[in-house]
């Protein structure tokens, strides 16, 4: 229950963070991907079907609070959250290179998978190559800077939580 | 194993409901969401305008003064041009009294503060504003700045709306220059029609392109963009943006023009939505 309760108050504050943060305006006006931080922490340390419940959970949040079509980040961060599941192995504890490598390729492949997903609808057909580069890339980017530090959060979050389930039982 | 995969047809099942959802179902799963947020999205709002408060007490002293100078003089400006409007507008309704018209607007502004500038996701342009359905907001409700257009209202629930700003790409508003009848497009966060390289699109984003502006119309560098009222969601005479560069369309059929929108949402606070 209080493993609950610390995932969705985390989901909560960095779905707030995230709205609050202004975008990037020299990179194709790209956000900090936070909550897909958030996601992928949680695909790296909890098992598979949890991971994958949080995605979705982090997906309809994220769809819920803009203009994004109902379902489109869920996807995005599902097949994300199933993918890093699968390097699971490969994360080293106690650095910030592996998250950092991770937000990377997450932020990289979201973007590109909102891209494809959207690419029908009025307005994003005729995008300018070196829009969509910016974009991508730049969300990317900032996949490197966001992801480390919601890592940072999340596991204190994940330690606070056992000290006081420790303390209490 | 067998919980795991559980979870995941789960999951699946959930993300597949999410993407059938008949459009209607899919508002209501949204303003549900969004109304159950708003409070977190208020507190994060007031957070934010803690901070924008300070950064502005931090400003130079002289910046502040030159700021209060320049609006002292707006101020002066703005009340003549009141005291003239409401001499104009007695005269008026003198004018229709005698003529037996009904009097045509009952337009009233609906004062909104801004919660968060910025989609989630980052893919539109859009700011969330503190009224919505209980506040008489509703969709495609016009949305003004003290400088200008802002946009139009796109979604609503109960104490909240979300507003489509006029630099996003979605965003198309019937528009005239200032003071004549030439008439035209304008949507946002357009290519530029210069030709100008990736360097100058990073400088400039947010820029506007009008289209469709009549080929015979002399049209130059620095002229007003205002709405024309066409299509009844803008109001007409609210100001939009200013030339920056025409050129005629490569089809030869019509001109189009690049423009820099008044719109600067980094530094707005409050809006008004237009109640019609």
């Amino acid at each position: 229950m209080i493993g609950f309760l610390n995932v969705g108050a985390v989901l909560i504050a960095t779905t707030a963070l995230q709205m609050t943060v202004p975008s990037v305006r020299i990179l194709a006006d790209a956000k900090f991907p936070l909550l897909l931080a958030v996601v992928l922490y949680y695909a790296l340390t909890r098992p598979r079907g949890p991971a994958m419940a949080i995605a979705f959970w982090a997906g309809l949040l994220a769809d819920s609070l803009g203009p994004m079509p109902l379902g489109y980040s869920a996807v995005c961060f599902c097949v994300v959250a199933l993918a890093a599941g699968m390097f699971r192995g490969f994360v080293f504890e106690d650095t910030w290179i592996t998250p950092a490598v991770f937000g990377l390729a997450a932020a990289g492949m979201v973007a590109t998978g909102f891209y494809l997903l959207l690419i029908n609808q009025e307005g994003f057909g005729d995008v300018s190559g070196w829009w969509l580069t910016t974009k991508i890339a730049g969300t990317a980017v900032l996949g490197i800077v966001a992801t480390p530090v919601m890592f940072l959060v999340a596991r204190s979050m994940d330690h606070l939580t056992r000290e006081f389930t420790r303390r209490t039982a | 194993m067998k919980e795991r995969t559980h979870y995941l047809w789960l999951v699946l099942a959930g993300v597949l409901l999410l993407l059938n959802l008949p459009i209607p179902a899919s508002r209501q799963v949204k303003g549900f969401i969004r109304e159950a947020f708003s409070p977190f999205q208020q507190v994060a709002g007031g957070w934010t305008g803690h901070v924008h408060a300070a950064v502005r007490a931090l400003r130079s002293k002289r910046v502040l003064n030159d700021s209060a100078d320049a609006m002292a003089r707006e101020l002066f400006v703005l009340r003549d041009e009141v005291r003239q409007l409401r001499e104009i507008e007695r005269e008026n309704a003198a004018l229709r009294d005698v003529l037996g018209f009904a009097a045509q607007s009952d337009k009233a502004l609906v004062p909104c503060q801004i919660l968060s500038r910025g989609d989630i996701s980052g893919w539109w342009h859009t700011i969330r504003i503190d009224r919505g359905i209980a506040g008489g907001v509703t969709n495609d409700m016009a949305v003004l700045s003290f400088e200008g257009l802002v946009g139009r209202v796109l979604a609503v629930t109960d104490s909240t709306a979300e507003v489509l700003l006029v630099t996003d790409r979605n965003c198309k508003v019937a528009v005239r220059v200032s003071d004549t009848e030439v008439l035209g497009i304008m949507r946002g966060d357009a290519s530029s029609i210069d030709g100008a390289g990736p360097l100058e699109m990073f400088r400039s984003a947010g820029r506007c392109r009008m289209d469709f502006i009549d080929r015979g119309v002399d049209l130059a560098v620095g002229d007003m963009i205002e709405t024309s009222g066409l299509g009844g969601v803008y109001p007409p005479g609210a100001p939009v943006g200013v030339v920056t560069a025409v050129q005629e369309d490569p089809s030869g059929l019509y001109q189009v023009a690049d423009v820099r929108p008044v719109l600067d949402v980094r530094g707005l606070r409050y809006v008004f939505v237009v109640r019609r």
